[in-house]
């Protein structure tokens, strides 16, 4: 929400998985080394869950996080939201 | 604009109603972006819609709303948890929800405890999203210390059976969720959350300040919270189910119902419940006794205590009354419930077209995985009704009966038996056949044909009339023998005492003899092993006592009038022919007792061995004579 890195599309046809880990690796990359350090593990959970797709029931999301995170970086998650239609084909 | 604005309420109300999914979407979104907390002001006011999608929306808008400071947001995360939503994505969603909810863990354990296994198990069965969504959640959960608070010992066994499949499908944090269930320890009983919810009552004052109807909302989700628990407990105690009628629309939306409406109510589902489960397995009806539980304080919620032996017994029962309530149009096809149970159902049914009422139906089982919940709307039943008023059907079921003339009228053409197998029959002749009572004897024994007309409606009791077809003296010698011995019996052999305990099973025999099948183990619905060819052994022969099959297992007269009953009536046409039975009459004669109501089911066993049946057949023969006898006698009740 607000002003969190994210990656989203909107069009036709449903967003095919590559492109979808393409623009999650995106957000991976544009994250510094404190940030990553606090998502590696919900990364690659979100990137499990998307290679797994297709999901076709929408809206529906999805929050992954690291295990363990300090009570100070709670907050630190991946989310994967699907508004519409279907994704990840 | 403010969160509770007319106008999103609007546009939401308009998109239900005109069932369009973009539009109810962008209204929830925008709704969102204007104040997240607005979920509640959306879940509070339409409480009541159970539209999937919708659904699914506002489980999509309340994960979302987790990231702000969402203390009162507890109240919707239960009443999804607790709900019985099995959309993957809604629930998916839910989880989502919970996961990202970080306040007030002690309160959210305490009121999610009830539900949380249901739920679980829910997401575990609804596919991949779910199963996934789950396993983070319990991870998450253990990290934070809450999960041991919300499953007991009893109920991780079964979820990890369940989770087997995460792990085989690779899902992440599948193998992290298997450890936690292994190694963390779970308590046997959850606690009881009342002095967190006591302590939570603050909430709801602020609750209020935000929007009265979330207050409201919210203070009766604690009183739900606390009332599930008390009644887990009450049935677990009594080991028995709770069905759940709550009552909405017509004057029950005003706080006001008329006495006579509820008492009808409670009258017609008890009587739904008992000829459902008599159609299922009669031995349970016999056994069952029902409870009104207190109305919960403030609403109009009718709850019936179930003890039985057969928790699964009444749990079928209450799917299939359940099932077809809230899909009227199926009364007439459904053949899972009886005749009885139907027409009790329809009266129920009727009652509450004529009050305008709507009742959700809900089941508490603490074995059972789900928390069924069925929504009855009086708007759909009133036009099934009157359609099936309309619609009246006659049956017509042939009797061949031994018995005795009591009284008869040739000018008026009416008759009045008694006979050995369907109790007492009073009926018409018809003109034509008036001469068949000529030069017959009051008092003497003959075999009588008779019709039986059953004229049903759904909306009302089975009407009967009796038609005499034909009288026949000559055709008694051979009936009487197989149907009642003329001479008082002095031996018991083995042959005569029956060791089947169940009577639905010889039923099930009768009435496949009835329809020319074979005694199959698989048309018992059992394995086709040589135990199941034993058992079927078993059941013939204790049809054999009750005179219902020959030797050679064809049907006797008793054995064909008994396939034709209704099944409100077999249990009484069984204890007649269990009481003039060779061992039903030398019971009553040992116990000195006119009949066999004033038996005492204890005494079997001694009866059997002073008749000297070896230890152990008069142990195990002596179990089904009690069984029967008690099933027999609940008649009485």
């Amino acid at each position: 929400m607000g002003g969190d890195p994210s990656f989203s599309w909107s069009r036709p046809a449903p967003l095919p998985r590559t492109e979808a880990i393409g623009g999650l690796h995106e957000l991976r990359d544009a994250c510094t080394p404190t940030q990553l350090k606090l998502r590696n593990e919900a990364f690659d959970k979100a990137e499990q869950f998307i290679n797994a797709g297709p999901v076709d029931a929408a809206p529906m999301v999805r929050s992954f996080r690291n295990r363990n995170l300090p009570r100070a970086h709670k907050d630190a998650r991946v989310d994967v939201e699907v508004w519409q239609g279907t994704a990840f084909v | 604009m403010t969160p509770d604005s007319a106008e999103y309420q609007q546009r939401i109300a308009d998109a239900l109603a005109a069932a369009d999914e973009e539009a109810l979407l962008s209204a929830v979104s925008d709704l969102l972006e204007v104040e997240p907390l607005a979920v509640l002001v959306v879940w509070s006011r339409f409480p009541s819609v159970e539209d999937t999608f919708f659904r699914r929306v506002l489980a999509f808008a309340l994960a979302k709303s987790t990231h702000s400071p969402s203390r009162y947001l507890w109240g919707p995360l239960v009443d999804f948890v607790s709900a019985s939503d099995t959309d993957e994505a809604t629930l998916t969603n839910t989880l989502s929800a919970l996961q990202l909810y970080d306040e007030h863990d002690d309160i959210l354990a305490a009121v999610l405890g009830p539900y949380f296994w249901a739920f679980a198990v829910r997401c575990a069965k609804a596919g991949r999203l779910a199963l996934g969504g789950l396993c983070e959640l319990m991870v998450y959960l253990a990290e934070r210390d809450v999960l041991t608070r919300l499953l007991t010992r009893a109920q991780v066994e079964s979820l990890r059976e369940l989770l087997t499949v995460a792990v085989d499908q690779k899902l992440a944090e599948a193998d992290a969720t298997m450890a936690v269930l292994q190694s963390a320890d779970f308590p046997a009983a959850l606690t009881d959350g009342t002095e967190r919810l006591d302590a939570e009552k603050a909430t709801i004052v602020g609750a209020r300040a935000i929007d009265e109807t979330v207050g409201e909302m919210l203070r009766a989700v604690l009183e739900n919270a606390r009332s599930q628990y008390a009644l887990r407990v009450q049935a677990e105690e009594v080991g028995g189910v709770i069905e759940v009628v709550s009552l909405d629309g017509g004057d029950a939306t005003q706080g006001r119902l008329v006495v006579e409406t509820l008492e009808r109510l409670v009258q017609h589902w008890n009587s739904t419940i008992r000829e459902s489960i008599a159609a299922l397995a009669p031995n349970a009806a016999h056994g069952m006794t029902t409870y009104v539980l207190a109305p919960a304080a403030g609403s109009f919620i009718l709850r019936f205590l179930v003890q039985t032996s057969q928790r699964d017994v009444v749990s079928q029962s209450f799917d299939e009354i359940a099932r077809v309530a809230s899909n009227p149009e199926q009364l007439s096809s459904t053949t899972l419930l009886s005749a009885g149970a139907r027409s009790e159902l329809v009266q129920f049914l009727d009652v509450l077209a004529q009050k305008n009422l709507n009742a959700t139906l809900g089941l508490i089982d603490p074995n059972l995985f789900e928390r069924p919940r069925r929504r009855v709307l009086h708007e759909r039943i009133a036009p099934v009704l009157k359609r099936l008023r309309e619609s009246r059907e006659k049956d017509r079921i042939r009797h061949e009966v031994a018995g005795t003339l009591e009284g008869a009228n040739h000018r008026q053409g009416t008759f009045e038996i008694q006979t050995d197998t369907i109790g007492s029959v009073k009926g018409d002749v018809p003109t034509a056949r008036r001469a068949l009572l000529l030069r017959k004897v009051i008092g003497e024994r003959y075999q009588f044909v008779l019709d039986e007309t059953v004229t049903t409606s759904p909306s009302a009791e089975d009407k009967r009339q009796w038609i005499l077809v034909s009288i026949n003296g000559a055709a008694m010698e051979d009936v009487a023998e197989v149907e009642a011995p003329k001479s008082e019996p002095n031996e018991l052999t083995t042959d005569d005492v029956p060791q089947q305990d169940r009577l639905d099973r010889i039923i099930a025999v009768v009435r496949l003899v009835a329809q020319g099948e074979e005694l199959h183990p698989k048309h018992l619905g059992m394995p086709n092993t040589s135990s199941s060819r034993r058992h079927i052994l078993y059941m013939r022969q204790a049809a054999k006592v009750l005179g219902l099959l020959t030797d050679d297992a064809s049907l006797t007269p008793a054995g064909r009038t008994l396939a034709q009953l209704p099944e409100s009536r077999v249990l009484d046409f069984l204890s007649v022919r269990f009481e003039v039975s060779v061992v039903g009459r030398l019971w009553r004669r040992w116990a000195r007792v006119r009949d066999l109501y004033h038996l005492d089911p204890e005494t079997a066993e001694d009866f059997l061995l002073d008749r000297g049946l070896s230890e152990s057949m008069a142990e195990r023969r002596g179990r089904t004579l009690r069984k029967w006898l008690l099933a027999f006698k609940s008649l009485q009740k």
